[in-house]
């Protein structure tokens, strides 16, 4: 009984950090999988484009520019988070079964996504 | 105990005296003779003792049973071997049971016979009190091994900490070699491109005078606050998203590569103005300038438009959002004396504060990127510090974690939680009295505003961090061995 009882606490803990692991891994990526192209010219610039690949990684482009930045992005309580190499989020409100994504470039979380920091995308891919 | 020559004749007694010469003694006259199946009990511990025992075939086990139902197995007995003389010579009730091991033969002697034996044999009485003598010795030793196990399990050496310094810092270190989301041990260090500084009285001269172009590189929050007039924002997290949109903002405002162009928003860390720029001298402007020591003069000398603070909107985080607020607790537990000073409430508090530090460290060790803004926002930590404090503080929060789940050190990782929680406090307050609109990056990575409330939950993680340091006794794994229950010295 002892011999099992030293067993089981170390397994509890063992077992409570990887519920713990599992937990933090978030949703699937698969339904936002894709490549958007923002709705607007932005500042004069011309279109971003927004790629997302099922590896977690992304791309953000301005194609007239021909500017790309990559990132990383993860998909929690069905709002997508860009995770850029700085360490600032953008958080990604999708609607429309995932055709539409509204980027909040505010850098925090909010309920939406305030309109005057707002970048509108359409699934192009 | 005896061991008998030559079962059901003569006994010698034995015990520890083998060596003590032979004794024989003639039992073959008296007791009766009985037969225990295996697993019987022949005596039970706290009865009235009535008999003696000789074991003539087979073999017994002693042990004792605690309040709690523990089992202490305390040695087996074989052929020839003797039992139940303690209780009978002392009158105390039996002090250990007895079970048969196997299916056992023994003579069983009756108090009245055994008293005559001594009588008769006084080799025999010698060798009783050598017996008991010697176990009291061994209970002597058995007691300073239990204190050196107790003192052990409670004692904090400074190997203790260095082991959860050093596994922190390896961990992150090697971690942050293999991950994705890689950041540099110090920001900006081995960067040599040279930045121009300018005095805040000079930059304000050519501002009055319209010669610069003023640009804000701190996040939304803090710009919305309160900023220069009429400067830009260039959140410098976002320049390799948004860099076209800043250079047409500054083509807008007529910039070329020679304008003079004043970055400003540098925190201790000089993690913004410095970035950005170094970012923009990058694109080709080359007349960027930055304030020097006194990063933070503009607010004293230029004009401002400043706008009540907004705070992050608050995110549900969850089950751990919910598990957060648990320690506040504490607080009624510590009314109470006797479940204050609870071991049983140790193990509780190292569970929880186990599982938030735990948690608390997941999502800081695959993105340090993102709480690396953490610590720059609280505006206390200089730039060197920085990226350190962001790889090695969340594996601290893990491995210290893991030691109060699993009872490894538990007081030296609560000390470490308990300092990390002072450390935690010390920065809320901060950020609350300078009213920084920030997140909190305690459980989440953004979505917590840093308030009071936090405040409290970290003095309730604090409270239990001191109360596990100060009466933690159970279910841990320690120098030792396993200690599994309460040991009253």
């Amino acid at each position: 009984m002892n011999h099992f009882r030293r067993k089981l606490f170390p397994a509890i803990g063992l077992a409570t950090l990887f519920a713990l692991i599992l937990a933090s891994c978030g949703e699937s990526r698969q339904p936002f999988v894709g490549t958007y192209k923002s709705d607007e010219i932005v500042a004069g610039k011309g279109h971003i484009q927004l790629t997302l690949k099922d590896t977690g990684e992304a791309e953000w482009s301005w194609v007239e520019e021909g500017r790309t930045a990559k990132f990383k992005w993860r998909v929690q309580d069905g709002r997508i988070w860009l995770y850029t190499k700085e360490g600032a989020i953008v958080i990604v409100t999708p609607s429309q079964d995932g055709q539409h994504l509204s980027a909040d470039m505010t850098g925090d979380w909010q309920e939406g996504c305030p309109t005057d920091k707002c970048i509108s995308f359409t699934r192009h891919k | 105990m005896a061991q008998q020559d030559e079962p059901g004749d003569r006994a010698r007694p034995t015990g520890n005296s083998a060596s003590s010469g032979p004794t024989d003694l003639i039992i073959s006259e008296i007791g009766v003779e009985k037969t225990f199946p295996q697993g019987s009990i022949i005596v039970r511990q706290g009865d009235t003792p009535d008999n003696f025992y000789v074991v003539r075939r087979g073999k017994v086990k002693v042990f004792r049973l605690s309040e709690e139902g523990i089992r202490t197995d305390l040695t087996e007995l074989g052929e020839g071997a003797y039992f139940g003389e303690l209780a009978i010579v002392t009158g105390q009730p039996r002090t250990a049971s007895v079970e048969a091991a196997e299916e056992t033969v023994l003579t069983e002697i009756s108090r009245e016979e055994f008293d005559k034996l001594l009588d008769d044999n006084p080799p025999l009485a010698r060798q009783i009190i050598k017996q008991l003598t010697q176990w009291l010795v061994e209970g002597d030793k058995r007691l300073e091994t239990q204190v050196v196990r107790q003192v052990k399990v409670r004692q904090i050496s400074w190997f203790d900490f260095a082991l959860i310094a050093t596994l922190s810092i390896i961990f992150a270190l090697v971690f942050n070699l293999y991950n994705d989301n890689q950041i540099p041990l110090v920001q900006g260090w081995g960067v040599t491109d040279p930045i121009q500084t300018i005095s805040a009285e000079e930059a304000l001269q050519k501002y009055l005078k319209d010669e610069l172009i003023v640009i804000d590189a701190r996040k939304d929050g803090f710009y919305q606050q309160r900023h220069i007039k009429d400067a830009e924002n260039f959140q410098v997290v976002f320049f390799d998203l948004m860099s076209p949109m800043f250079q047409f903002k500054l083509e807008h405002r007529g910039a070329t590569s020679e304008t003079p162009l004043f970055v400003y928003g540098g925190t201790l860390s000089r993690r913004f103005d410095h970035d950005l720029a170094r970012a923009l001298q990058n694109l080709g402007y080359e007349n960027v300038m930055v304030l020097g020591r006194d990063y933070d003069a503009w607010e004293k000398l230029f004009p401002l438009v400043e706008r009540p603070a907004k705070p992050p909107a608050p995110m549900d985080l969850g089950i751990m959002g919910l598990v957060e607020w648990v320690p506040v607790s504490i607080f009624l537990f510590l009314l109470i004396p006797s479940v204050r000073r609870s071991p049983y409430l140790s193990v509780f508090c190292r569970l929880l504060l186990g599982v938030i530090f735990i948690q608390f460290a997941l999502s800081k060790i695959m993105r340090p990127a993102v709480f690396a803004l953490n610590v720059v926002d609280y505006q206390m930590m200089p730039a060197w510090g920085v990226n350190l404090w962001a790889l090695v503080l969340p594996w601290a929060e893990l491995v210290a974690g893991l030691f109060l789940v699993l009872g490894i050190r538990t007081r030296t990782a609560a000390i470490f939680i308990g300092g990390m929680n002072i450390i935690f406090i010390v920065g809320l307050v901060n950020a609350i009295l300078h009213n920084y609109p920030i997140n909190c990056g305690c459980v989440g990575e953004t979505g917590e505003p840093v308030n009071w409330w936090k405040v409290l939950k970290n003095v309730g993680m604090l409270l239990m961090a001191v109360q596990i340091v100060l009466y933690d006794r159970l279910f841990v794994l320690d120098r030792g061995g396993f200690v599994w229950r309460e040991k009253k010295i």
